[in-house]
């Protein structure tokens, strides 16, 4: 008895030696994505957009964030800010000048929006590559020295993603369950024409919600560049994989954004290890798929009345 | 400049194709497909596959490349038969995404981002004046086709299937085999096109067949018009020369040139879709589905 | 009214078709560089020459942007050194020469516009390039159609020797060359007999890829994890985790430019990994020693063999540092550069401008000295004969040369 106790207890040493760097691979895109298609589901659940350009915002903040401390040479409080203020007038910019005026000429159908965002991603990718050329931006010093604990090792800003990423997830979650403004963004996307009724301008939330998001996204999109390096081809694929977690845990719900992205990326790691690094974007494809094709709402989305 | 103008009338032809096809499920059927590009990769990438690696004639590859876009659409077109709204709209461009991926992976069959280089283009028509002729006899045939289908009573309930399928189908009108007769035929000249495209460049990699072509595609659709073959026809001319235009009137370094077009194309797109979504010569509106909560 | 409506257009339509098709077919043929009329019983028309009297066009052909830019520009640099000397001197048979330069970013689907591009719009007649062998590769075709001299000064993939064509050359040595002697380093210098490699999924770093393995397993060796990742990659975590866990003696990394080696290698330290690192020639520049040295600090790595103190190669280095004020980044590919241009005046001056007759010179070409380079051959397939590899490594952010071997078939 006690033999079979002692062999299962190191079989169990053995595999944590795995699993915890799986589990840290796991975790750091993970949350990291969780807090970028948290802000997309947040967007899509008051404005009913979906604004693919959402991973624009993200790139764009990290390329902000590139010229303020690697071109000019800025603080890195400054730098930080900047980046953050970028990327929510930029958000806020695209509602104002593209999704509103769509709605005023009355344009504004699933299609037309569609190609709309993802006329302006193309857009912006294309202006990065113009102003900052087609190579490769390192942050190898703010990356940080490798932390080891026990199997682990981590660097100063992995560990920085695995902090502050939650935190920003439960700030969001709180100032949705518990603010004024919280309260009425979750007004409108429950019901816009009750929460108009009772005195909400929807128009109002819609930017704060773009507002928000986009702030979001420029915190995630700092940490995003440090860790993964830019490229403007990246603007397409973080909003690939933005994307697809999205609709995993199913749009509109920030719970199934942080739901899918984890799921995702533990799909993801699992194929890399067993498998082979090749495939594992189609392989997350293929997951999502069947899913979606179980429960097309997504995990955690409501379900739609349909035709 | 002969050689460029030339060069450029076989791009809008071959991607005028294209769009009449996009213009046929989008315009006609109503239906946002976005993952289209999928479908003229699959057509490209099986006839460079089977003329270079297999050594088929060239005539071969395209047929077997518009059979086979015509299947996957047919496929797709029974996946997402119940889906709708938002759900569908990420079906449709995870397709496109899917066979990007597959291209990308399935290394022994598509030999993956290294591409396809030196794909076939026989004698006759290795000069491109003469695939110019070709290309344009083509898509004057495609031309012809679409309007005999959309002009015929097929055409037509067609369109009010699009319009209001409830009440098409309380008419009596099979909605369903419709939509899929015309996804089939779209298909087709889809894989028809990108076959044309994979034997006129002569070297294809999946990133040939995503997100920018597939922004270009749509917008000749939407410049020209929805539902109006006509308008697809200057549409396709008007994206295709353009930017060239464009280009050739600004002396820019050659790094940004490759980014300015491609932004060039998405603001024309953008600014259609969001002040004149009918395009020029269009009738109908994009399409919309209705269920919001 | 619909109906007319509709057959304006068509006759528009037909109007415009029959218009271009009179413009198209009655133009002079101008250009000459696509196959010639279909004229049922002439011969076929020599490769004709070149539109410009006194000018005498050289392509070139690089990443001059992206990634691999920090490798193609100086190796531009080098050719334009030589053009410029040569002019200086009074050309070609008293022809001035231009380089023309298209940037194919290292990527065969460029280079295959880029190759078309100098053979139908700018009528060269000789290409140096690519630099890299995906865009070479994919240029390939074109050159051998159109019988124009290609000639690469850093194009490794050992599929040049058998896809590239009669039209294509090289001044640098085969990637099956180069694995094997990484493969040999690997045995007999370390020891090694358990490797991982992780390769770019590119032409050039799978021919080398698959070299590698083949040398290596082939001496007995076992190769435990092969990894292949995407152009464009910057994250390793996974494989750095599972190279970690497979405690191999060895690692070789082929990226197919320097960020996605460096961050490769910055991975795997980050994981604490005890195996050595052998990487491709893409990081053996002192540049790259110089940016990252603390990252590349121990790493090894196969290049072939320059001897810098040959006079003719002192000789060009500081010409090119008087040109340029810079340091050479990549001394063999620029020297193989600037030598690629010489060869081809060489080349016309003694068979003037028939590309099929230079074809047949150049082919097991023996003994030719010029430009940068002493006894330069070439075989059978257009490859250039070579035998000594250098192995070098990083020792405080400088390349110090631990060996050179000679690689024997």
């Amino acid at each position: 008895m006690r033999w079979c106790f002692f062999s299962l207890l190191v079989r169990l040493v053995k595999i944590m030696d795995v699993a915890l760097p799986i589990l840290s691979n796991i975790l750091i895109p993970g949350l990291l994505f969780a807090v970028i298609a948290g802000s997309f589901s947040l967007i899509y659940s008051v404005t009913r957009v979906l604004h693919l350009a959402h991973g624009a915002t993200v790139i764009t903040a990290g390329y902000a964030f590139y010229a303020a401390l690697t071109l000019w040479h800025w603080p890195l409080w400054l730098a930080v800010i900047f980046s953050t203020a970028v990327a929510a007038l930029l958000g806020m910019a695209i509602n104002s000048q593209i999704y509103e005026r769509m709605r005023k000429t009355g344009s504004v159908s699933i299609a037309g929006t569609l190609i709309a965002t993802i006329s302006i991603l193309l857009i912006i990718e294309n202006l990065l590559l113009a102003i900052f050329g087609s190579d490769t931006k390192f942050f190898s010093d703010l990356q940080g020295q490798v932390n080891t604990f026990g199997s682990v090792n981590v660097t100063d800003n992995e560990i920085r993603i695995m902090i502050f990423c939650p935190i920003l997830l439960i700030i969001l979650t709180l100032f949705l369950a518990k603010t004024r403004i919280g309260k009425a963004l979750r007004a409108v996307a429950d019901n816009e024409m009750v929460a108009e009724v009772v005195g909400i301008s929807s128009r109002r939330m819609r930017m704060m919600a773009f507002a928000i998001g986009s702030v979001f996204a420029g915190m995630a999109g700092i940490l995003f560049a440090i860790e993964y390096s830019l490229v403007p081809s990246m603007v397409i694929m973080a909003t690939i994989m933005m994307f697809f977690r999205t609709i995993l845990g199913g749009i509109g719900s920030i719970g199934g954004a942080v739901i899918g992205s984890l799921l995702t990326e533990t799909v993801t790691a699992l194929t890399g290890w067993y498998w082979n690094i090749g495939w594992v974007q189609l392989t997350s494809f293929l997951f999502t798929f069947l899913v979606l094709l179980i429960r097309p709402q997504g995990l955690l989305g409501k379900k739609k009345r349909s035709l | 400049m002969i050689l460029l103008i030339t060069h450029l009338l076989v791009l809008f032809a071959i991607f005028g194709i294209a769009a009449l096809a996009l213009n046929l499920t989008l315009g006609w059927a109503g239906l946002i497909n976005l993952g289209f590009m999928g479908l003229v990769a699959i057509g490209a990438y099986a006839s460079a596959i089977v003329t270079t690696l297999h050594d088929w004639p060239m005539f071969a590859g395209v047929i077997l490349g518009m059979i086979l876009a015509a299947v996957a659409s047919l496929l797709l077109g029974l996946l997402i038969r119940s889906m709708s709204g938002d759900t569908l709209a990420a079906v449709l461009l995870g397709f496109n995404f899917t066979v990007y991926s597959v291209g990308l992976n399935w290394t022994g069959l598509t030999r993956g981002p290294l591409g396809i280089p030196g794909i076939l283009r026989p004698e006759l028509i290795r000069e491109d004046r003469f695939f110019l002729v070709l290309a344009l006899a083509l898509f004057a045939l495609t031309l012809l086709i679409v309007q005999r289908i959309t002009k015929s009573p097929f055409g037509r309930a067609l369109g009010a299937i699009r319009d209001d399928e409830l009440h098409a189908r309380v008419l009596g009108k099979r909605s369903f085999r419709v939509k899929l007769i015309t996804y089939v035929v779209s298909g087709a000249f889809a894989g028809l096109s990108g076959a044309l495209l994979a034997h006129f460049v002569r070297f294809i990699d999946p990133a040939s067949f995503f997100i920018p072509q597939l922004i270009l595609v749509i917008s000749m659709v939407l410049v020209g018009g929805l539902a109006s073959s006509k308008g697809t026809f200057v549409g396709a001319l008007i994206m295709t020369f353009v930017p060239e235009i464009v280009d050739l009137a600004t002396t820019l370094p050659s790094a940004t040139v490759g980014a300015l077009r491609a932004i060039i194309f998405a603001a024309v797109l953008l600014l259609v879709v969001m002040f004149r979504p009918k395009g020029i010569f269009g009738t109908v509106e994009l399409p919309s589905y209705a269920d919001r909560d | 009214m619909c109906m007319k409506n509709n057959a304006i257009w068509w006759v528009i339509g037909i109007i415009i078709v029959i218009g271009l098709g009179y413009l198209v077919f009655n133009q002079p043929n101008k250009q000459g560089t696509t196959s010639p009329q279909p004229v049922a019983n002439e011969p076929a028309a020599p490769a004709p020459a070149p539109v410009a009297d006194n000018t005498i066009m050289i392509g070139w052909m690089g990443p001059l942007t992206g990634d691999a830019a920090s490798i193609g520009v100086p190796i531009q640099k080098a050719s334009q050194l030589a053009v410029d000397e040569i002019n200086a001197a009074g050309g070609i048979g008293g022809k001035q020469i231009k380089l023309v330069s298209e940037d194919s970013k290292c990527d065969g689907k460029e280079g295959s516009t880029a190759g078309q591009k100098l053979v139908s719009v700018n009528h060269a007649k000789f290409v140096v390039g690519g630099v890299c062998s995906g865009e070479t590769l994919g240029a390939a075709p074109i050159f051998n159609e159109n019988k124009v001299i290609d000639i690469s000064p850093s194009a490794s993939s050992p599929d040049i020797s058998t896809k590239g064509g009669a039209y294509v050359f090289r001044t640098y040595p085969s990637d099956a060359m180069a694995g094997a002697v990484a493969a040999g380093y690997a045995m007999q210098s370390l020891k090694a007999k358990t490797a991982a490699i992780i390769s770019e999924n590119t032409d050039y770093a799978q021919g080398l890829h698959k070299v590698f393995k083949a040398n290596f397993e082939a001496a007995g060796g076992k190769i435990l994890v092969d990894e292949v990742y995407d152009t464009g990659t910057t994250n390793f975590r996974t494989q750095a985790l599972k190279f970690k866990n497979a405690k191999v003696d060895v690692i070789y990394i082929v990226p197919q430019s320097p960020p996605p080696g460096v961050a490769i290698v910055k991975s795997l330290k980050d994981q604490k990994i005890a195996s050595k690192i052998i990487s491709s020639e893409v990081l053996m520049s002192d540049d790259i020693g110089k940016q990252n040295a603390s990252t590349v600090e121990g790493i090894t790595g196969t290049i072939a063999y320059m001897d810098d103190k040959d006079p003719v190669a002192t000789k060009f280095m500081s010409a090119y540092k008087a040109k340029y004020h810079e340091e050479l980044a990549w001394p063999i590919f620029q020297a193989g550069a600037y030598t690629d241009v010489y060869l081809i005046k060489d080349m016309i001056e003694k068979n003037g401008m028939d590309t099929e007759k230079i074809q047949a010179a150049l082919t097991n070409l023996t003994g030719w000295s010029g430009g940068a380079m002493n006894n330069v051959n070439l075989d059978e397939n257009g490859d250039i004969k070579w035998s000594d590899f250098s192995v070098k490594q990083f020792k405080a952010g400088k390349l110090e040369s631990i060996g050179v071997f000679k690689f024997k078939p």
